[in-house]
Protein backbone atom coordinates (compact mmCIF):
# COMPACT_ATOMS: atom_id res chain seq x y z
CA UNK A 1 0.00 0.00 0.00
CA UNK A 2 2.51 2.21 0.96
CA UNK A 3 5.41 1.07 -1.59
CA UNK A 4 5.27 4.46 -3.85
CA UNK A 5 6.71 6.93 -1.35
CA UNK A 6 6.42 10.11 -3.13
CA UNK A 7 7.99 13.16 -2.00
CA UNK A 8 7.00 16.22 -2.53
CA UNK A 9 8.89 19.77 -1.88
CA UNK A 10 11.24 17.76 0.33
CA UNK A 11 14.29 18.75 -0.32
CA UNK A 12 17.52 17.18 1.65
CA UNK A 13 16.20 13.80 2.02
CA UNK A 14 17.54 10.90 0.33
CA UNK A 15 15.04 8.15 0.46
CA UNK A 16 16.46 4.46 0.24
CA UNK A 17 12.90 3.03 -0.40
CA UNK A 18 14.67 -0.61 -1.32
CA UNK A 19 16.15 -0.48 2.37
CA UNK A 20 13.41 1.54 3.51
CA UNK A 21 16.20 3.52 4.94
CA UNK A 22 16.11 7.50 5.19
CA UNK A 23 19.48 10.30 4.79
CA UNK A 24 20.11 13.56 4.86
CA UNK A 25 21.35 14.14 1.25
CA UNK A 26 24.88 13.16 0.19
CA UNK A 27 25.82 11.94 3.61
CA UNK A 28 25.61 8.64 5.24
CA UNK A 29 23.58 10.29 8.11
CA UNK A 30 20.34 7.97 8.70
CA UNK A 31 17.00 9.93 9.66
CA UNK A 32 14.04 7.91 10.73
CA UNK A 33 10.45 9.52 11.11
CA UNK A 34 8.64 10.05 14.62
CA UNK A 35 5.39 12.42 15.87
CA UNK A 36 5.85 15.23 17.26
CA UNK A 37 4.53 13.49 20.36
CA UNK A 38 6.89 10.76 19.93
CA UNK A 39 10.00 13.28 20.97
CA UNK A 40 7.58 14.68 23.78
CA UNK A 41 7.08 10.99 25.18
CA UNK A 42 11.20 10.77 24.65
CA UNK A 43 11.47 12.69 28.39
CA UNK A 44 8.74 10.92 29.92
CA UNK A 45 10.37 7.95 31.60
CA UNK A 46 12.46 10.17 33.43
CA UNK A 47 10.27 12.39 35.50
CA UNK A 48 12.33 15.66 37.19
CA UNK A 49 14.98 15.48 34.47
CA UNK A 50 12.61 15.52 31.28
CA UNK A 51 13.94 18.91 30.52
CA UNK A 52 17.36 18.01 30.94
CA UNK A 53 16.61 15.25 28.46
CA UNK A 54 14.95 16.76 25.55
CA UNK A 55 17.81 19.18 26.13
CA UNK A 56 20.62 16.89 25.42
CA UNK A 57 18.27 15.05 22.69
CA UNK A 58 18.59 18.31 20.97
CA UNK A 59 22.28 18.45 21.40
CA UNK A 60 22.72 15.33 19.39
CA UNK A 61 20.35 16.82 16.90
CA UNK A 62 21.95 19.78 16.96
CA UNK A 63 25.84 18.87 16.49
CA UNK A 64 25.58 15.93 14.70
CA UNK A 65 23.92 18.01 11.73
CA UNK A 66 26.06 21.04 12.17
CA UNK A 67 29.04 17.91 11.59
CA UNK A 68 27.77 16.26 8.64
CA UNK A 69 27.41 20.03 6.96
CA UNK A 70 30.98 20.79 8.08
CA UNK A 71 31.95 17.41 6.19
CA UNK A 72 29.97 18.20 3.23
CA UNK A 73 30.08 21.59 2.57
CA UNK A 74 33.56 24.21 2.74
CA UNK A 75 31.65 26.42 5.71
CA UNK A 76 33.76 29.59 6.20
CA UNK A 77 31.85 31.54 8.66
CA UNK A 78 29.67 30.67 11.56
CA UNK A 79 26.90 32.56 10.45
CA UNK A 80 26.82 30.67 7.24
CA UNK A 81 27.48 27.50 9.12
CA UNK A 82 23.51 28.70 11.10
CA UNK A 83 22.11 29.70 7.86
CA UNK A 84 22.55 25.79 7.04
CA UNK A 85 21.85 24.60 9.87
CA UNK A 86 18.67 26.64 10.13
CA UNK A 87 17.56 25.34 6.40
CA UNK A 88 18.45 22.22 7.53
CA UNK A 89 16.07 21.67 10.32
CA UNK A 90 13.11 23.56 8.20
CA UNK A 91 13.63 20.31 5.89
CA UNK A 92 13.28 18.07 8.37
CA UNK A 93 10.12 19.23 9.48
CA UNK A 94 11.47 21.28 12.77
CA UNK A 95 8.91 24.52 11.59
CA UNK A 96 10.56 27.53 9.92
CA UNK A 97 13.43 29.47 10.59
CA UNK A 98 15.05 32.80 10.50
CA UNK A 99 17.98 34.34 12.08
CA UNK A 100 19.14 37.68 13.01
CA UNK A 101 23.21 37.47 13.62
CA UNK A 102 24.79 40.31 14.65
CA UNK A 103 28.39 39.13 14.24
CA UNK A 104 30.45 38.74 17.61
CA UNK A 105 27.96 39.73 20.10
CA UNK A 106 23.95 37.89 19.62
CA UNK A 107 22.49 35.42 17.26
CA UNK A 108 18.22 35.82 17.05
CA UNK A 109 16.50 32.60 16.12
CA UNK A 110 12.73 32.69 15.57
CA UNK A 111 10.81 29.69 14.61
CA UNK A 112 7.30 29.51 13.27
CA UNK A 113 5.24 26.36 12.86
CA UNK A 114 7.38 24.86 15.63
CA UNK A 115 6.59 21.31 16.84
CA UNK A 116 5.30 23.08 19.68
CA UNK A 117 2.12 23.64 17.57
CA UNK A 118 1.26 20.49 17.54
CA UNK A 119 0.84 19.41 21.50
CA UNK A 120 -2.39 20.11 22.97
CA UNK A 121 -1.38 20.19 26.43
CA UNK A 122 0.27 23.28 27.83
CA UNK A 123 3.01 21.80 30.07
CA UNK A 124 4.04 19.30 27.16
CA UNK A 125 4.39 22.02 24.55
CA UNK A 126 6.49 24.46 26.99
CA UNK A 127 8.44 21.22 27.52
CA UNK A 128 9.51 20.74 23.99
CA UNK A 129 11.03 23.94 23.84
CA UNK A 130 13.90 22.33 25.45
CA UNK A 131 14.55 20.26 22.02
CA UNK A 132 14.74 23.13 20.08
CA UNK A 133 17.19 24.90 22.88
CA UNK A 134 19.54 21.49 22.82
CA UNK A 135 19.48 21.90 18.94
CA UNK A 136 21.13 25.19 19.28
CA UNK A 137 23.24 24.55 22.26
CA UNK A 138 24.71 21.26 20.41
CA UNK A 139 25.30 23.58 17.27
CA UNK A 140 27.10 26.51 19.20
CA UNK A 141 29.44 23.58 20.63
CA UNK A 142 29.92 21.74 17.10
CA UNK A 143 31.04 25.54 15.66
CA UNK A 144 33.35 25.86 19.03
CA UNK A 145 31.37 28.99 20.11
CA UNK A 146 30.46 29.67 23.94
CA UNK A 147 27.32 31.03 24.43
CA UNK A 148 24.88 32.11 26.57
CA UNK A 149 20.75 32.13 26.69
CA UNK A 150 19.09 34.70 27.06
CA UNK A 151 15.87 34.82 28.36
CA UNK A 152 13.31 35.83 25.81
CA UNK A 153 9.68 36.69 27.23
CA UNK A 154 6.95 35.27 24.79
CA UNK A 155 3.57 37.34 24.78
CA UNK A 156 0.91 33.84 25.37
CA UNK A 157 -0.35 34.63 22.04
CA UNK A 158 2.40 34.52 20.42
CA UNK A 159 2.70 30.98 18.47
CA UNK A 160 6.37 31.72 17.45
CA UNK A 161 9.46 30.08 19.36
CA UNK A 162 12.13 32.69 20.11
CA UNK A 163 15.36 32.41 21.04
CA UNK A 164 18.24 34.50 21.79
CA UNK A 165 22.01 33.41 22.47
CA UNK A 166 24.51 36.28 23.71
CA UNK A 167 27.99 34.82 22.17
CA UNK A 168 31.19 35.18 25.58
CA UNK A 169 33.64 37.25 25.62
CA UNK A 170 36.39 35.31 24.06
CA UNK A 171 33.93 34.51 20.73
CA UNK A 172 32.77 37.43 20.50
CA UNK A 173 36.54 38.76 19.22
CA UNK A 174 36.81 36.93 16.33
CA UNK B 1 -10.80 -1.63 4.44
CA UNK B 2 -10.92 2.15 3.59
CA UNK B 3 -8.49 3.20 0.48
CA UNK B 4 -5.66 5.80 1.07
CA UNK B 5 -4.47 8.47 -0.42
CA UNK B 6 -1.23 8.21 -2.12
CA UNK B 7 -0.21 11.64 -0.96
CA UNK B 8 3.41 10.34 0.64
CA UNK B 9 5.47 12.93 1.89
CA UNK B 10 4.70 16.45 1.53
CA UNK B 11 6.72 19.63 2.78
CA UNK B 12 6.20 23.26 3.11
CA UNK B 13 6.99 26.37 5.50
CA UNK B 14 8.93 24.15 7.58
CA UNK B 15 6.17 21.20 8.35
CA UNK B 16 6.57 18.12 6.62
CA UNK B 17 3.61 15.80 6.33
CA UNK B 18 3.73 11.60 5.61
CA UNK B 19 0.29 10.54 4.48
CA UNK B 20 -1.06 13.93 5.95
CA UNK B 21 0.05 13.06 9.74
CA UNK B 22 2.91 15.66 10.75
CA UNK B 23 6.01 14.35 11.12
CA UNK B 24 10.14 14.99 12.08
CA UNK B 25 13.24 13.08 10.78
CA UNK B 26 15.98 12.90 13.54
CA UNK B 27 18.55 10.91 13.74
CA UNK B 28 18.15 6.97 15.21
CA UNK B 29 21.58 7.63 17.32
CA UNK B 30 19.14 9.49 19.75
CA UNK B 31 17.74 5.83 21.14
CA UNK B 32 21.34 4.35 21.17
CA UNK B 33 22.50 7.27 23.27
CA UNK B 34 19.60 7.53 25.41
CA UNK B 35 20.22 3.49 25.68
CA UNK B 36 23.50 4.56 27.34
CA UNK B 37 22.23 7.00 29.84
CA UNK B 38 19.57 4.98 30.88
CA UNK B 39 22.32 2.00 31.49
CA UNK B 40 21.10 -1.46 33.08
CA UNK B 41 17.73 -0.23 33.15
CA UNK B 42 17.65 0.50 29.12
CA UNK B 43 15.91 -2.77 27.92
CA UNK B 44 12.56 -2.02 29.77
CA UNK B 45 12.47 1.80 29.28
CA UNK B 46 13.36 1.66 25.58
CA UNK B 47 10.66 -1.00 25.34
CA UNK B 48 7.98 1.41 27.39
CA UNK B 49 9.17 4.31 24.85
CA UNK B 50 8.40 2.55 21.65
CA UNK B 51 5.43 0.87 22.77
CA UNK B 52 3.57 3.79 23.63
CA UNK B 53 4.55 5.10 20.17
CA UNK B 54 4.05 1.63 18.09
CA UNK B 55 0.46 1.91 20.12
CA UNK B 56 -0.35 5.37 19.05
CA UNK B 57 0.66 4.55 15.22
CA UNK B 58 -1.64 1.63 15.17
CA UNK B 59 -4.42 3.33 16.40
CA UNK B 60 -4.52 6.35 14.38
CA UNK B 61 -3.85 4.09 11.23
CA UNK B 62 -6.51 1.42 12.54
CA UNK B 63 -8.87 4.21 12.63
CA UNK B 64 -8.21 6.19 9.38
CA UNK B 65 -8.52 2.89 7.38
CA UNK B 66 -10.61 0.76 9.25
CA UNK B 67 -9.02 -3.03 8.50
CA UNK B 68 -11.05 -5.97 8.56
CA UNK B 69 -8.50 -8.78 9.36
CA UNK B 70 -5.14 -9.60 11.59
CA UNK B 71 -3.41 -9.81 8.27
CA UNK B 72 -4.58 -6.33 7.21
CA UNK B 73 -4.32 -4.59 10.42
CA UNK B 74 -0.68 -6.17 10.56
CA UNK B 75 0.22 -4.77 6.38
CA UNK B 76 -1.02 -1.36 7.62
CA UNK B 77 1.32 -1.30 11.04
CA UNK B 78 4.63 -3.03 8.79
CA UNK B 79 3.70 -0.57 5.98
CA UNK B 80 4.02 2.43 8.10
CA UNK B 81 6.54 1.62 9.74
CA UNK B 82 8.60 0.35 6.89
CA UNK B 83 8.49 3.95 5.87
CA UNK B 84 10.42 5.54 8.86
CA UNK B 85 13.66 4.67 8.45
CA UNK B 86 14.27 1.47 10.58
CA UNK B 87 14.41 -0.82 7.97
CA UNK B 88 12.63 -3.06 5.97
CA UNK B 89 9.71 -4.77 7.93
CA UNK B 90 7.81 -8.00 6.63
CA UNK B 91 5.42 -10.59 7.48
CA UNK B 92 7.00 -13.78 7.76
CA UNK B 93 4.11 -15.73 9.78
CA UNK B 94 0.56 -15.09 11.26
CA UNK B 95 -1.00 -17.33 13.46
CA UNK B 96 -4.47 -15.89 14.23
CA UNK B 97 -5.18 -15.41 17.73
CA UNK B 98 -1.83 -16.69 18.31
CA UNK B 99 1.85 -14.95 17.22
CA UNK B 100 3.23 -13.19 14.39
CA UNK B 101 6.70 -13.53 13.23
CA UNK B 102 8.20 -10.34 11.64
CA UNK B 103 11.31 -10.29 9.81
CA UNK B 104 13.60 -6.49 9.88
CA UNK B 105 15.77 -6.57 6.71
CA UNK B 106 18.59 -4.02 6.88
CA UNK B 107 17.69 -3.12 10.26
CA UNK B 108 19.21 0.81 10.30
CA UNK B 109 20.92 -0.32 13.82
CA UNK B 110 23.33 -2.94 12.47
CA UNK B 111 23.68 -1.30 9.17
CA UNK B 112 25.14 1.85 10.89
CA UNK B 113 27.89 -0.52 12.30
CA UNK B 114 27.36 0.66 16.15
CA UNK B 115 25.77 -1.41 18.42
CA UNK B 116 22.18 -2.65 17.87
CA UNK B 117 20.83 -3.66 21.10
CA UNK B 118 19.12 -0.51 22.05
CA UNK B 119 17.52 0.27 18.88
CA UNK B 120 16.78 -3.71 18.94
CA UNK B 121 14.95 -3.08 22.16
CA UNK B 122 13.22 0.21 21.20
CA UNK B 123 11.88 -1.78 17.96
CA UNK B 124 10.80 -4.66 20.12
CA UNK B 125 8.57 -1.88 21.80
CA UNK B 126 7.12 -0.52 18.95
CA UNK B 127 6.22 -4.02 17.89
CA UNK B 128 4.83 -4.71 21.47
CA UNK B 129 2.71 -2.08 21.69
CA UNK B 130 1.09 -2.98 18.30
CA UNK B 131 0.73 -6.47 19.25
CA UNK B 132 -1.26 -5.12 22.15
CA UNK B 133 -3.45 -3.46 20.20
CA UNK B 134 -3.96 -6.59 17.95
CA UNK B 135 -3.78 -9.57 20.59
CA UNK B 136 -4.63 -7.07 24.13
CA UNK B 137 -1.94 -8.88 25.99
CA UNK B 138 1.18 -9.85 23.98
CA UNK B 139 4.95 -10.54 24.19
CA UNK B 140 8.09 -9.53 21.85
CA UNK B 141 10.88 -11.43 21.63
CA UNK B 142 14.40 -11.02 19.53
CA UNK B 143 15.73 -13.92 17.22
CA UNK B 144 18.88 -13.44 15.99
CA UNK B 145 18.95 -13.71 12.16
CA UNK B 146 21.23 -16.31 10.47
CA UNK B 147 21.70 -12.82 7.74
CA UNK B 148 23.38 -9.91 9.31
CA UNK B 149 22.09 -6.94 8.83
CA UNK B 150 18.74 -8.64 9.39
CA UNK B 151 16.55 -9.27 12.59
CA UNK B 152 13.49 -11.10 13.51
CA UNK B 153 11.05 -10.67 16.00
CA UNK B 154 7.92 -13.06 17.54
CA UNK B 155 5.10 -11.34 18.64
CA UNK B 156 3.27 -13.90 20.99
CA UNK B 157 -0.31 -13.57 22.45
CA UNK B 158 -0.39 -13.68 26.42
CA UNK B 159 -2.84 -15.90 27.31
CA UNK B 160 -5.05 -14.53 31.06
CA UNK B 161 -5.47 -17.95 32.99
CA UNK B 162 -8.12 -17.26 35.29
Amino acid sequence: MFSRMISKGLKNITIDSKRSHIFLKDTNFSLVIMRPYDLVQLSDLVGSGSEDILVWTGKIIGKSLCNNIQQKENIKTRKKLFELLLNNLTNLGYGLFSMIYVEGKKVEIQVENSLIKEITNEEEALLLRNLYNGIFLGAFSAAGTNVEEKQVNIPRNDDKLKFEYQFLEEDSQE
Amino acid sequence: MKDLKMKGLEAKDGIVKLFEERIVFVPPTIITLLGQIYGEGANPLLKYLGKKMGRRLIETWEEHLRPKTLIQLTEIFLDMISTSGWGNFKLEKIIEDEEIIIKLENNVGKVSGGPSLYIDYFISGLLSGFGEFAFYNAQVSIEESSEELNSIFIIKKRKIEI
